[in-house]
C-alpha cells in the first residue's frame, strides 16, 4: 500500500511537471478517468436516445397497425416503411437493436462505464485508474463498437433481426432472414469489440479498488457504490469471455462451415444443410452464462448509486451496511448459477430446470434484504428531495414491482405459461430497464457537479422525474396483463387471434405513454447539455456528502487532489451522528478517540497500516471472515 | 385433409356444371374465376380455409405483411403463373422467369415456402377466394365473406392526423412546462430563495402518486383481470394456475406493503424545519428477521414449484398417444400415426417437395437421389453461365434507372466479388453430402436403423388438428429451420421446437372445443398453437388450430384423413424399432 501511495504521488508529480495537454490528449485520447467517464456518459446518452427512438418507432406500429405514418416513409425509405407502415423484417431489426443498445451500450457501458470510471478513483482516493492507458482503450473499443452497431442499422439488408439474444440457427444462417446476413456480422463485430472494452475496463476497476485505496480506506470503509462497481467488474470479467467464446463459435458457424450450433437443418430455398452434430441449445447456455450475470452487471451499479444517494439525502447512515455488502456478494455469486432459468422450456432436461429454479428463487432473499434496508434507511430520515433522490426512490419502486414478478418467472412451472410473453417484457423492463436507467439518472443528477462543476436545473429535474416515472409505469404495468392473456412478445401486430383485439386500446395507451416518456427525456437532454455551460456554479460539496470525491476541488485537475491524497478515518455514512454540529462528517475527519465505528462495533477496524505486507487476497479473506463472524455474534 | 376436399371437389364439380348449364340460359349472370371455373360458395369456403392455413401467416389482402398484399393478384398475374409460383417458386425462379425473379428481389429476397403438396384444384380455390375477397366478398352469395384477412387499407387520413396532433400536444405541453420552470427559476433568483417549497411539493406528489397508483392497479385488475389466464383447458394447466395464484397472493402482499412504506416514509420523513434524522445504522435482529421471512416464503414457493414442475414434466402416461408437430418458417404441420399406431422415422436429409416432413421411406429416398443429382448438374450449369450472365447484366445496365438499376448493380457485384460462385459451390457441396448420406443410409446392412416403413401410413394434416378429450396426448415437436416455440396458452403448455433436438409436451385436454364455446358463449372460441420464439418476419402469424373433440368425433375425423403416402408398402411392415442414431431426444413436460 505504501508503495502504491508513493507511486501515486510520483505519478501526480509527473503530471504536474511534464504533461502538456493539447486538445487531442485532453478531450479525445484522454487518459484522465474523469474525461473518460464523460466520454462514456455522453456516448451512452446518444446511444440511449437512439434506442429510445427505435422503441417509439415499433410502438407506433403496435398501437396503430392499420394506419399509415407518411413521415416514416420519408424517414426510413420505401424499403423499410412502404406506404408509411413499418416493414415486419425491419420491425424485428428495431426490436433487436433496441435491446442490444439498451442492455449493452446504455446500461452496461453508459452506466457502469461512466460511474465506475468517475467514482472508483475519486471515492477510494486514487489519482487515477491503475492503468489510465487501458482505461482509454476501453472507451475507444466501446466507441468503435457503438459505431459499428449504429452503422449496421443503415445497411441495405438491414440490421441483425433475431432478437438481442441472437439465437442460432436464425442468426447463424444468413439465408434464414435478411438481417442474418451482413447485419448479423456487424452485430458480432460490435459485440466482440464491446467485450474487449468491458474486459479492459473490468480489470482496471478491480485492480484500482484492490490496490489503490488511500490510507485508511479499508475495504469495509468503502462506500457501497465502490462495492457494487467492484463486484460488477468481477462479474463482467468472469462472464464476458464466455460470450466472446460463444460469439466466436457463431462466427465460425457462419463463415467457416463449422457445426457448433447447427444440425438437422433444412432451410427454405437452401435445402438440407450439411451441418450435423451441433446444438443450438449450446449457444443459449453460453449466451446466458453471460446473459444472466449481465442483468446484475446492469442493476448492481444502479443499486450501489442508490445506496449512496439515499443515505446522503435521507441524512442517515445506510441501514445495514454489512448486510448490503453481503447481499451484493450473494447476488454476484448466485448470478453465476441461475442462467438456466432463461431456458426452462428449451428442451433442457427437466431436472436441470429444478436446480435452476431453486437457485433463482434464492436470489430473491438478498434482493429483499436490500429493499428492506432501503426502506429502513428512509425511516426517520430527514429526506431532501433532490432530483437524484427522487430517481433513487423511483428505482426502489421499480425494483420492487419488477423484482416480484421475477418470482413468477423463476418458477419453472409458471414459466411454461409466461415464457416469451409480454409478462417477461414487463418484468425485465421494470427490474433492469427502468430501475437501472433511474439509477443512472440519479447518478447523473447527483454527480453532475463533480463532472462539470455546475448543477443541473432542479425544477426541470423534478418535471423530468415525475413525467418519466408515471409514463414508465403506464408503459410497463399493463404489459403484465397482456402477457397473462397469452400474447407472445416480438409480435409485429396482434392480428394472429381475434381475441387479442381487446388489447388494441391498451396498446394505444402504452404507446402514448411511451411518447410522453420520450418527450420528458427532451427536458433531460436540454438540462444536461445546457447546464454544462450555463448551469449554476456548484460548491465543492453541494449535497453535504461524506465521501472522498467531494474533498477534491471543483476544478478538474489531472490527479484529482492538488496536494496529498486525503487520509480516511471513518466509514462514509456518518450522517446526523449525535454529538456533532453538522449532520455529516466527511470520511477525512479524524476520529475523536471515543467514537465507536458503528458498522463494526465489535471489532475496532484497523486503519490499514502503511507498511502492511499482507497480500490483498489474505486481507480480503480476513475481512470476509470477520464479517461473517460479526454476523454470528 | 384431402378426402373432405375431394368431397368438396365433387360438390364443386356439381356446382360448376350447374352453373355451366345456367350459363346457357343467362351468360351475363355468371362470374368466372381466372382459373376458368365458375365462382361458387363451396369453392370459396374451401379456398378460405386453405388460405387461412397456408397463406395467412405471411400474406394479407390489403397490406404487405411478410409477403406482398394479395388483393387483385389475379389481375396482376395469370393463373398459370400463380400456380407455378405457389407450387414451387424456387424452381420457377431457377427456370428464369423474369417476373418471378423480380418479385423475389423486390421482396427483400425473403424465400416463400414451396407448396408442392397443394393440388391444382386447391390452388384454384385459393385463387378464387382471393378474387372474391378482393371484390369485397360474397360475389357468389356472400356466404364466404372474408373474415380474418379482412384488413382495411392503411388509413392515411384520420388516425394518423390524430396521432400527430397528440404528439404535437405532448411537445406543446413540454414547452409550456419548460416555460413555467424558467419563470419559477427567474423569480426565485430575483427573490433569492425558492418560491416553491420543492421538498414539500415532492413529498406530497409521492403520496398522491402512491394513492393514484394503487387505485390504477386496482382498476387494471378489475378491467383486465378477467382476461388474464382464462380457465385452463388441460389438467396440468389448472395446477399451474393454482401455483400462479399462490405466488400472486404472497407477492401481492409484499408489493402493497413495501410500495406503501416506500412512499409513506418518503412523505412522512421529508426534510422540514426543526426535523432531524435519527442516527440508526443497523439492527441485527431486525435484519435477521427480514432475511428469514422471505426465505420461508420462498421455500414454500420453491416446494410448490418443484411439485408442479415435476407433475408436468414427469407424466407417466407419456407416449401413449403421439402426434408429431413439425414447425417451419412460418407454419406448422402435424403428423398422426396411421393404423399401426406408430410414427415413422424421419431424417432431414430426406425432406423434399413430395416429402415435406422428411419421413424415412425407402422408395422416396431412392427417388430423391436422381433429383438431387439433377440439382447439382443444374447448379454446375448455372455456375458456368455466370461470366456470360455478367456480360449480359453489364450490357443491359445502361437503360435502367432507380430500383432496377440498383438491383442490377447488386447482382453484378455479387458475381464480381465471387459471392455468387461461393454460394453455388456451397449448395453443391451440401447436395453432395446429402446424397452421400442418403446412400449410406440406404446401404446400411441393418436397414431398420433408418427406415422402418411405419411411416408409410402416417397421416399428414395441414390445417387444423383434432385431438380427443380426456386422453393423455403427447405432442412430439420437430423443427426444420430455426428455433420456434410451440405455445398453447389455453393448455398452459409451451416447449421450444429446436432443429436437431426432439422435444415434447404431454397433456390431457379436459374440455372439448364445443363445450368450451358453449360455456364461454363465444361461438368463435378456438384453441390455438402459436409461435413464441422469434423466428423471422412471419413470427407474429404462425398458428395452428387445435380442435378438442369427443372420442367419437375424433375417431370420425381421423378416419376421414388419408394417408400421406398413398402407395402401399411392398415390403412387410417391420415390427422392430431401433433408436434412430441421428436423432437425440430430450423430453420435457
Amino acid at each position: 500500500m505504501s508503495q502504491t501511495a508513493t507511486h501515486n504521488a510520483q505519478g501526480h508529480d509527473d503530471h504536474g511537471h511534464h504533461h502538456k495537454e493539447n486538445f487531442i490528449t485532453k478531450y479525445v485520447f484522454s487518459q484522465d478517468h474523469k474525461m473518460i467517464s464523460k466520454q462514456f456518459l455522453i456516448t451512452g446518452i446518444i446511444m440511449g436516445c437512439f434506442g429510445m427512438l427505435m422503441s417509439i418507432l415499433f410502438r407506433l406500429q403496435l398501437a396503430w397497425p392499420d394506419s399509415s405514418f407518411p413521415i416514416l416513409e420519408t424517414l426510413l425509405g420505401s424499403k423499410w416503411a412502404p406506404g408509411g407502415k413499418l416493414d415486419s423484417s425491419f420491425y424485428m431489426g428495431l426490436v433487436t437493436i433496441h435491446g442490444t443498445i439498451m442492455v449493452f451500450f446504455v446500461l452496461t457501458a453508459g452506466l457502469s462505464g461512466t460511474f465506475s470510471n468517475l467514482l472508483i478513483p475519486l471515492q477510494v482516493g486514487a489519482r487515477d485508474m491503475a492503468s489510465p492507458f487501458m482505461n482509454m482503450l476501453s472507451y475507444w473499443f466501446f466507441f468503435a463498437s457503438s459505431v459499428v452497431l449504429t452503422a449496421s442499422v443503415f445497411i441495405e439488408s438491414g440490421p441483425a433481426a433475431g432478437g438481442w439474444t441472437v439465437y442460432p440457427p436464425l442468426s447463424a444462417l444468413p439465408k434464414a432472414m435478411p438481417g442474418s446476413g451482413l447485419g448479423m456480422t456487424m452485430w458480432l463485430i460490435a459485440m466482440i469489440l464491446f467485450i474487449g472494452s468491458a474486459l479492459l475496463g473490468g480489470i482496471n476497476y478491480i485492480t484500482t479498488v484492490l490496490n489503490m485505496r488511500t490510507k485508511g480506506m479499508s475495504m469495509n470503509r468503502m462506500p457501497l457504490t465502490i462495492w457494487a462497481f467492484f463486484f460488477t467488474a468481477i462479474l463482467g470479467l468472469l462472464s464476458f469471455p464466455v460470450l466472446l467464446g460463444g460469439s466466436l463459435l457463431l462466427v465460425f458457424d457462419r463463415s467457416f462451415g463449422t457445426s457448433f450450433y447447427l444440425s438437422d437443418i433444412f432451410l427454405n430455398g437452401e435445402g438440407a444443410l450439411a451441418n450435423s452434430g451441433g446444438s443450438p441449445i449450446l449457444f443459449q447456455h453460453l449466451f446466458w452464462f453471460l446473459g444472466h450475470p449481465e442483468v446484475y452487471i446492469i442493476i448492481l451499479p444502479a443499486l450501489g448509486i442508490t445506496s449512496e444517494i439515499i443515505a446522503v439525502n435521507a441524512r442517515k447512515p445506510i441501514f445495514g451496511y454489512t448486510a448490503m455488502v453481503i447481499s451484493i456478494i450473494g447476488i454476484a455469486f448466485l448470478s453465476f448459477i441461475v442462467w438456466g432459468h432463461h431456458m426452462f422450456i428449451t428442451g433442457m432436461n427437466p431436472l436441470l430446470g429444478l436446480v435452476f429454479m431453486v437457485f433463482t428463487l434464492i436470489i430473491a432473499v438478498p434482493s429483499a434484504v436490500k429493499t428492506f434496508n432501503y426502506l429502513a434507511t428512509l425511516w426517520r430520515g430527514n429526506i431532501q428531495f433532490t432530483p437524484a433522490m427522487l430517481f433513487a426512490i423511483g428505482l426502489v419502486s421499480f425494483f420492487i414491482s419488477g423484482g416480484l414478478t421475477g418470482i413468477f418467472l423463476g418458477n419453472a412451472a409458471i414459466d411454461i405459461q409466461l415464457h416469451d410473453t409480454y409478462f417477461v417484457v414487463a418484468h425485465f423492463h421494470l427490474v433492469m430497464g427502468c430501475a437501472a436507467i433511474f439509477g443512472m439518472m440519479a447518478g447523473i443528477y447527483h454527480w453532475y457537479p463533480r463532472l462539470y462543476g455546475r448543477t443541473m436545473n432542479k425544477t426541470l429535474g423534478y418535471m423530468h422525474f415525475w413525467l418519466t416515472f408515471v409514463s414508465a409505469y403506464m408503459v410497463f404495468f399493463p404489459m403484465h396483463f397482456i402477457g397473462l392473456a397469452g400474447v407472445p412478445r416480438r409480435y409485429y401486430q396482434f392480428s394472429v387471434l381475434p381475441e387479442f383485439g381487446v388489447w388494441d386500446d391498451v396498446n394505444i395507451l402504452i404507446t402514448m405513454a411511451a411518447i410522453l416518456g420520450a418527450t420528458a427525456q427532451l427536458l433531460f437532454l436540454y438540462n444536461f447539455f445546457s447546464s454544462i455551460f450555463f448551469g449554476k456554479k456548484s460548491d465543492q460539496n453541494p449535497w453535504k456528502s461524506n465521501t472522498l470525491e467531494w474533498t477534491a476541488p471543483v476544478e478538474r485537475l489531472h490527479g484529482n487532489w492538488p496536494g496529498a491524497i486525503p487520509t480516511v478515518h471513518r466509514w462514509p455514512y456518518d450522517y446526523s451522528k449525535p454529538g456533532y454540529e453538522d449532520d455529516f462528517i466527511p470520511q477525512t475527519v479524524p476520529d475523536d478517540g471515543n467514537e465507536e465505528e458503528i458498522a463494526h462495533q465489535h471489532t475496532t477496524a484497523p486503519i490499514m497500516p502503511e507498511s502492511t505486507d499482507k497480500s490483498e487476497v489474505v486481507h480480503f479473506s480476513a475481512l470476509l471472515s470477520r464479517w461473517f463472524g460479526f454476523r454470528n455474534s | 385433409m384431402h378426402r373432405p376436399l375431394s368431397g368438396k371437389l365433387k360438390k364443386l364439380l356439381f356446382i360448376t356444371s350447374a352453373f355451366l348449364l345456367f350459363n346457357l340460359v343467362n351468360a351475363a349472370a355468371i362470374k368466372e374465376s381466372i382459373s376458368g371455373k365458375a365462382i361458387d360458395d363451396a369453392t370459396i369456403t374451401a379456398g378460405k380455409t386453405l388460405f387461412e392455413g397456408k397463406c395467412q401467416s405471411c400474406h394479407a389482402l390489403n397490406n404487405k405483411l411478410v409477403g406482398p398484399a394479395l388483393k387483385d393478384v389475379h389481375k396482376r398475374r395469370s393463373y398459370e403463373w400463380l400456380t407455378k409460383w405457389i407450387k414451387n417458386n424456387e424452381a420457377f425462379r431457377k427456370s428464369g422467369d423474369k417476373d418471378a425473379i423480380d418479385l423475389f428481389e423486390k421482396n427483400n429476397k425473403l424465400v416463400m415456402t414451396n407448396f408442392t403438396d397443394l393440388k391444382d384444384d386447391e390452388i384454384a380455390s385459393i385463387v378464387m377466394y382471393i378474387e372474391d375477397a378482393s371484390a369485397g366478398g360474397g360475389s357468389a352469395s356472400g356466404a364466404a365473406a372474408p373474415t380474418v384477412i379482412e384488413t382495411s387499407p392503411l388509413d392515411q387520413n384520420v388516425v394518423s392526423k390524430v396521432n400527430w396532433v397528440l404528439i404535437l400536444l405532448f411537445v406543446l405541453v413540454a414547452i409550456i412546462l419548460f416555460m413555467i420552470v424558467k419563470i419559477i427559476d427567474q423569480v426565485s433568483l430575483i427573490r433569492g430563495k425558492d418560491i416553491i417549497k420543492w421538498n414539500s411539493v415532492n413529498a406530497i406528489i409521492c403520496l398522491v402518486f402512491m394513492v393514484v397508483g394503487f387505485i390504477a392497479c386496482g382498476w387494471e385488475f378489475y378491467a383486465h383481470g378477467k382476461l388474464t389466464l382464462p380457465e385452463a383447458g388441460t389438467e396440468h394447466g389448472r395446477k399451474l394456475d393454482q401455483m400462479f395464484n399462490i405466488t400472486l397472493f404472497f407477492t401481492g402482499i409484499v408489493f402493497v406493503i413495501t410500495e406503501f412504506l416506500l412512499f409513506w416514509f418518503a412523505y412522512k420523513y421529508r426534510a422540514r424545519k426543526g426535523h432531524t434524522a435519527y442516527y440508526y445504522s443497523h439492527n441485527n435482529k431486525i435484519e435477521a428477521i427480514w432475511t428469514l421471512i422471505p426465505a420461508i416464503v420462498l421455500t414454500i414457493l420453491v416446494i410448490g414449484g418443484l411439485k408442479t414442475w415435476n407433475g408436468i414434466t414427469n407424466n407417466p402416461e407419456r407416449d401413449k398417444f403421439n402426434v408429431e408437430i413439425f414447425g417451419y418458417q412460418f407454419g406448422w404441420t402435424a403428423r398422426y400415426p396411421g393404423g399401426d399406431g406408430k410414427l415413422g422415422k424421419t431424417n432431414w436429409n430426406l425432406i423434399s417437395n413430395d416429402n415435406l416432413l422428411g419421413v424415412a421411406i425407402k422408395d422416396k429416398a431412392e427417388q430423391l437421389i436422381p433429383l438431387l443429382e439433377q440439382d447439382i448438374k443444374d447448379l454446375e450449369i448455372l455456375k458456368k453461365g455466370l461470366p456470360q450472365k455478367l456480360e449480359e447484366l453489364k450490357t443491359t445496365l445502361g437503360g435502367l434507372v432507380d430500383e432496377e438499376r440498383k438491383m442490377h448493380l447488386s447482382k453484378i457485384a455479387e458475381i464480381e466479388d465471387g459471392t455468387a460462385v461461393t454460394d453455388i459451390e456451397k449448395t453443391i457441396t451440401n447436395r453432395k453430402i446429402q446424397i452421400s448420406r442418403i446412400k449410406v443410409s440406404l446401404e446400411n446392412e441393418n436397414a431398420n436403423v433408418f427406415y422402418d416403413n411405419t411411416g408409410l401410413d402416417d397421416i399428414i394434416v395441414n390445417n387444423e388438428i383434432h385431438i380427443p378429450v380426456n386422453k393423455t396426448v403427447t405432442f412430439k415437436f420437430r423443427g426444420r429451420d430455426v428455433i420456434h416455440s410451440a405455445y398453447i396458452p389455453m393448455f398452459r403448455s409451451q416447449i421450444n421446437v429446436v432443429p436437431g433436438l426432439n422435444t415434447e409436451v404431454v397433456f390431457k385436454a379436459i374440455e372439448t372445443t364445443k363445450d368450451k364455446k358453449a360455456k364461454l358463449q363465444k361461438p368463435d372460441f378456438e384453441y390455438w398453437l402459436l409461435c413464441a420464439k422469434i423466428c423471422g418476419a412471419g413470427h407474429f402469424n404462425m398458428k395452428l388450430k387445435i380442435v378438442v373433440d369427443t372420442e367419437a368425433d375424433y375417431n370420425k375425423w381421423i378416419a376421414s384423413q388419408a394417408g400421406a403416402f398413398t402407395k402401399q408398402p411392398e415390403a412387410p411392415v417391420e415390427k422392430e424399432i431401433q433408436k434412430d442414431s441421428t436423432q437425440k431426444s430430450v423430453v420435457i413436460n
